[in-house]
């Protein structure tokens, strides 16, 4: 038989019995619809658990053993240090690697006022990372207009040189100096080299800079006046450290001598965005970058902030956000009893970005600050000399990046002969649990189906006795078994495939008005997807091939017994 | 006389299994010339569709040999035998069956759409073929809408479409008044006369199988005689009976001009007849 005229027997049979057929396809299309809406779901949440911006797979964090992880970090045989990250650096499967350090001592945070309107302390925590880690993260802000916003450890572009914590900072075996923090003091001009001068205030060497105290506009090194965006003199409106600032924030000038030094006693002797230290140094630092993880925020918006009445933070109201800063005092506790021999350190944080790699508690700053104040905190001998060097030389992990999924096998064989572990990788727990729920859905959705396809084969057996004598008058004009069957399959595939567009549209459409209602009901948090669904292109052809299957399944033993009957008894009784 | 059209051979039929198992047809031996006109008659329950089924292959439980065109049923499979039945056998039946949800030239080419062979103009070739029984006018009428008559014209025009050798014809006119059905009876006789198209026309009206060459009564599963018809009678549209051979000869294959004069139809079976006029299986 000819497919036209099969299609044309097919649709004018489908035609007569389209109540039949459209009461035995709501089955199908209501299972094809949760079949496609659950998958689809499954598909979407893991394609965005497995996007970057979430969790991604070819990241991968390596770490201790768990085993010796509750033991002295001394005594780890193989610990994470620069040598490793450099071996996990070389291999081929990595793309780039880059250790992260913890907090090896207490720290207090205060601040907060101008978001929540008092002050709030907190136990100050955190980790530090390298800035590589975040170098293709975007929308760092510092608030206001500053403009070389970034996550750089300041400390170590800025401070010079010679600064020191202990004798080992020190090139040479030079003392490093308790008043000063500086490897040798000097003591005139001439020890510091070409366009430096020694700081009488902090026997530092620094750029030898000129300031006007008493003209109201601003100079630049030549002595001119610098002109504003107006092409006006730029007036100094009352900061006497103006010409200095215009070099950095880091220097203020010195009355006495008409001179720019980086000398400090309180912060506001220091430019925009520095703070004095005044503990240490007394030398201005610029306020130390740090960023936060996404679930903080989410903490803070779902327990923190509706309790207290303060605002939530969401897309738009994040700019304000970025750029506050508050006071840690490293080496001091909220919850106290921390056995610090050294004097604790006051420190400026900024917060001036949002990022998945930050801790998930706690702020992330540079890995060099961690570095330092971990190297400080830890006990010393009557020399000064460190007893506890694995503090700030032992990383507290190495993040990875593969170069692709593929490689992930591989590696993990290679890090666990090293006797490291990988931390547990979340995206592959959550895919797992979401792939496991969706093959449990789409098992309920596929029992839909298989139930409707029964139905369907009800409803066959049903229209084929009905439908007897006219089987009968088609044999009789020269239809063979084959043609028969292929008539009652033709139908039910059609059908199949019929309620199988419907059932896709009706799950398509479901899954939009989920995504509707999340855009406009579900409140905002920051990994929040555009949608939840992902209807690939095998997902809907897998939909139209289930339903047609299906029901073509559920016509077969029908279609089987039409072609059977011998014509003369199909034409005799009706 | 040309070679034999059908040819059945030592034909025995059952019904059921086991107990119930039951003869209804016992021993049937029948030739059937080429373009021959024969009526089947017989009792209510005699085995007269049993038989027609068996001769259009509609019914293959059977034992025996049923030979058509000396190609023998058995050595058919059911593809082969579909096509016969679609290229060379019409069937007619007593309740028309027409499929309601077509329209008339959808249902006359209804064999088309099982058919092999290439065509085209299917609606053209269904036109044309109604307009011969006809029914020029009514293509796209439902049967439903029709009368009993024109539906078995249609019935009629289906059967046509791939231009039969051999029409087989149930009770054509049981449902049907005796006017109308004089008048279809009327057309398988131009039929067989002018297509040349082996008829085997089974009735239960004594005065309809008067039209044939051969008159075969069936009895309880066996010939129980079979008469040759000299004069096949002709009837007149205004459903009056007209045996004058004059009319007859006209028409009349002269081949089929046998020596002995058709003899009268026994009156018992006649009263049978009268007395169920309208039964069927
Ligand atoms: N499908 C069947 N199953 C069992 N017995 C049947 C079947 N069809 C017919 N019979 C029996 O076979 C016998 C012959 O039936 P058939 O229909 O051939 O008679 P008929 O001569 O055509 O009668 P009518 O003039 O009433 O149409 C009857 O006794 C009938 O009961
Ligand atoms: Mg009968």
């Amino acid at each position: 038989m000819k497919t036209d005229k099969l299609a044309r027997i097919v649709s004018q049979n489908m035609r007569r019995n389209m109540g039949h057929m459209a009461l035995s396809a709501i089955g199908i299309i209501a299972g094809i619809a949760a079949f496609s809406f659950f998958l689809a779901l499954g598909l979407g949440v893991r394609h965005w658990v497995h996007s970057d911006n979430f969790l991604p797979l070819t990241k991968l964090e390596v770490i201790p053993p768990k085993k010796s992880l509750e033991k002295d970090p001394s005594k780890l045989k193989t610990p994470i240090n620069d040598a490793l990250v450099t071996q996990i650096r070389n291999r081929k499967e990595v793309r780039d690697a880059y250790p992260k350090m913890r907090f090896a001592f207490p720290g207090m945070g205060h601040g907060g006022k101008g978001l929540f309107g008092h002050d709030i302390h907190i136990e100050f925590i955190g980790d530090g990372i390298d800035p590589h880690l975040v170098k293709d993260h975007k929308g760092f802000s510092c608030g206001g207009k500053q403009k070389d916003c970034a996550f750089k450890d300041w400390w170590a572009i800025e401070q010079p040189k010679h600064q020191c914590r202990d004798n080992h900072d020190c090139p040479s075996a030079k003392p490093c100096l308790a008043t000063t923090h500086s490897c040798a003091q000097c003591s005139c001009d001439a020890d510091c080299g070409k366009a430096n001068t020694c700081d009488p205030i902090t026997k530092i060497c620094i750029p030898a800079l000129k300031c006007w105290p008493n003209d109201p506009y601003i100079r630049n090194q030549a002595g001119k006046i610098v002109k504003d965006e107006f092409g006006r003199p730029a007036h100094k409106k009352g900061h006497k450290d103006a010409d200095c600032w215009r070099i950095s924030s880091r220097f203020r000038c010195d009355t006495t001598r008409n001179r720019c030094t980086n000398a400090c006693v309180y912060d506001d002797q220091c430019g925009p965005g520095y703070y004095c230290d005044k503990g240490l140094t007394h030398t201005c630092y610029r306020a130390i970058p740090a960023l936060v993880s996404q679930y903080l925020i989410e903490l803070y918006n779902g327990s923190v902030a509706p309790g207290r009445g303060w605002s939530q933070i969401d897309d738009k109201t994040v700019s304000q956000f970025l750029g506050l800063t508050f006071t840690a005092e490293l080496g001091e506790s909220v919850i106290g009893g921390a056995a610090i021999n050294v004097k604790s350190l006051q420190r400026r944080i900024q917060l001036i970005g949002i990022s998945d790699r930050a801790i998930p508690l706690g702020v992330t700053v540079p890995i060099g600050y961690v570095k330092r104040w971990n190297k400080y905190f830890s006990r010393k001998d009557a020399h000064g000399v460190s007893l506890e060097p694995f503090k700030f030389k032992h990383y507290t992990s190495v993040v990875v990046w593969l170069k692709d999924k593929s490689k992930v096998s591989s590696f993990t064989r290679f890090i666990k002969k090293l006797g490291f572990e990988l931390s547990d990788n979340k995206a592959e727990t959550v895919g797992l649990l979401i792939t496991i729920v969706t093959i449990l859905l789409s098992i309920v959705s596929a029992f839909i189906v298989l139930i409707s396809a029964i139905n369907i084969s009800h409803t066959y057996y049903m229209l084929i006795s009905e439908r007897r004598w006219e089987i009968g008058v088609m044999r009789a004009v020269g239809a063979s078994r084959w043609d028969i069957r292929n008539i009652i399959l033709g139908e039910a595939a059609v059908l199949g495939l019929a309620s199988g567009i419907a059932g896709l549209a009706t799950g398509i459409g479901l899954a939009r008005l989920v995504d509707v209602i999340n855009q406009k009901w579900v409140p905002y948090f920051p990994f929040k997807p555009h949608t939840y669904f992902h209807f690939s292109w095998w997902l809907i052809l897998f939909s139209l091939a289930f339903a047609t299957l299906f029901c073509v399944a559920g016509a077969f033993l029908p279609a089987n017994r039409a072609a059977r009957m011998e014509p003369a008894d199909a034409l005799t009784v009706h | 006389m040309n070679k034999d059209c059908i040819s059945l051979q030592g034909i025995n039929k059952f019904y059921g299994s086991g107990q119930a198992r039951q003869q209804v047809l016992f021993d049937v031996s029948l030739d059937i010339p080429c373009g021959e006109l024969l009526s089947i008659v017989g009792t209510s329950g005699s085995g007269k569709s049993t038989l027609l089924n068996i001769i259009g292959g509609l019914d293959r439980n059977y034992e025996g040999t049923v030979l058509i065109q000396n190609a023998n049923y058995a050595n058919m499979d059911d593809a082969q035998l579909a096509r016969l039945r679609n290229e060379n056998i019409g069937f007619i039946f007593q309740a028309f069956n027409l499929l309601d949800h077509l329209t008339c030239w959808e249902n006359v080419c209804l064999p088309a759409l099982f058919d092999r062979r290439h065509q085209s103009a299917l609606r053209e070739h269904a036109t044309e073929v109604l307009d011969r029984v006809g029914l020029s006018g009514k293509t796209d009428a439902r049967p439903s809408n029709l009368s009993g008559g024109q539906k078995q014209r249609i019935a009629i025009a289906r059967a046509l479409f791939n231009h039969p050798t051999i029409m087989l014809c149930d009770e054509p006119t049981g449902n049907l008044d005796s006017d109308t059905g004089r008048q279809i009876i009327q057309l398988f006789r131009d039929l067989n006369e002018h297509d040349g198209i082996t008829l085997i026309l089974v009735t239960h009206e004594n005065r309809l199988s008067q039209v044939a060459h051969r008159i075969v009564q069936i009895e309880d599963g066996r010939i129980a005689s079979e008469q040759i018809n000299t004069h096949p009678i002709r009837l007149e549209s205004s459903g009056h009976i007209d045996g004058t051979d004059e009319v007859d000869q006209e028409h009349a294959d002269p081949e089929k001009n046998a020596p002995n004069a058709a003899a009268p139809i026994t009156g018992d079976r006649s009263g049978h007849q009268e007395a169920e006029p309208g039964s069927k299986t």
